[in-house]
């Protein structure tokens, strides 16, 4: 009889001591799966840009110098971006091809840096305000590279898991493709372009 | 004997209908599809289970009408990749076999984007080929006419033929031997 008792209060106890994980993991998966707001967005933007050095959490003011293209077009919603480079804080990008000229830390630091770049031009397109993303749709990364050089996903899944960091899962996954270059203008190392649609 | 002419006429009316409904059934989508998977090698003409993407992305988004597909690779019907750059060396016939299987991948995240339909897809609109070729490497258009060729077999002419990139490229993700990027839209 006590050992009866004995096993229903172990099974007791187990069940109570399961109940919080449970409830802590459909909290979690809530939060992801759920839009952000607006204030949550842009702190975790800043997060990102004060991570790679940028002052106050500001990314750089750019000027628009080129008069036959823009960068980013908004057709019905859909922003499409002009290829962003990974511009440091002091305005300087990463130049030479990948492996022998640049290493992959320094590339996967340039995939970040181009990656907040994107987020601002996105920013720009939605006048503003980031929470007006509605999806980011398909990111195209291009690497400077030579042939035997294979590890572009490394490279991608940086600014990947930074987009769905600062937008969340819902509206941050995206679809993908990554290739490298034989030649880039001006030796850049690393850039982007994508597809967003606003709200 | 008036009823026996009923009866003939009756029984060719049916037998017109049956035949015309057994020609429809060999000519849809899933029938095209699957006479080429068969001839590809993949059993009993099915589409394999979707692969695992290899990152924090998705193999697919849809988002209203529009479909964009992460760029595909050529896998084997027993679950393998096809790796390798592209020489001068290389078999035309294993890279044409390559392209097909890059296809199938492809209609595979199709299927899944239009909700396990491919009748649901109203249009292929872009297909980007992308090939790990040398310089001077002469046969990129017959690789990406073997992609576009298969998908109007398939899809038919309306939504089957679309606009395309072709791109030689230095190397692909993980060493992949042919990539094809397609955005479609659903009907």
């Amino acid at each position: 009889m006590i050992k009866f008792l004995q096993i229903i209060l172990v099974i007791l106890a187990v069940i109570v001591s399961f109940q919080p994980i449970v409830v802590a993991q459909v909290e979690a998966v809530n939060n992801d799966i759920g839009y952000k707001d607006k204030i949550t967005i842009d702190a975790d933007y800043k997060k990102e840009l004060l991570a790679l050095g940028f002052n106050n959490g500001e990314y750089l003011k750019l000027k628009n110098e080129a008069i036959s293209h823009h960068p980013y077009v908004v057709m019905d919603k859909v922003v499409h971006t002009a290829e962003v480079l990974a511009l440091r804080p002091d305005g300087t990008t990463l130049k030479g091809s990948v492996p022998s000229n640049v290493s992959q830390e320094d590339l996967l630091v340039a995939s970040r840096l181009a990656c907040v770049g994107a987020i601002n031009v996105i920013k720009q397109a939605a006048d503003g305000d980031l929470s007006r993303v509605r999806k980011i749709a398909n990111i195209r990364y291009l690497t400077l590279s030579e042939p035997e050089y294979i590890d572009y996903a490394l490279v991608s899944n940086e600014c990947s898991t930074l987009m769905v960091r600062v937008f969340g899962q819902v509206v941050g996954s995206h679809s993908r493709f990554a290739i490298g270059l034989v030649a880039s203008p001006n030796n850049e190392s690393f850039k982007l372009n994508l597809i967003a649609y606003l709200k | 004997m008036i009823k026996n002419i009923n009866f003939i006429i009756l029984a060719t009316i049916l037998s017109i209908n049956i035949s015309a409904s057994f020609a429809q059934s060999s000519d849809t989508l899933e029938s095209r599809l699957s006479s080429e998977l068969v001839r590809l090698g993949f059993k009993g003409g099915e589409l394999p289970p979707l692969s695992k993407v290899f990152g924090p992305y998705q193999p697919y988004v849809v988002v209203d009408k529009d479909i964009y597909l992460t760029s595909t690779a050529a896998q084997r019907p027993d679950g393998t990749w096809i790796t390798g750059l592209v020489t001068d060396d290389t078999n035309l016939d294993d890279l044409i076999y390559a392209t097909e299987l890059t296809v199938i991948s492809a209609i595979n995240r199709l299927k899944y984007a239009a909700g396990g339909d491919l009748n649901k897809i109203g249009k292929i609109i872009h297909v980007n080929t992308l090939s790990p070729a040398p310089r001077d490497y002469p046969y990129l258009k017959i690789l990406a006419d073997t992609s576009s060729d298969m998908l109007v077999r398939i899809f038919g002419y309306d939504v089957g033929s679309h606009a395309r990139t072709i791109l030689a490229v230095t190397s692909l993700p993980i060493n992949m031997h042919h990539e094809i990027e397609v955005r479609a839209e659903l009907k």
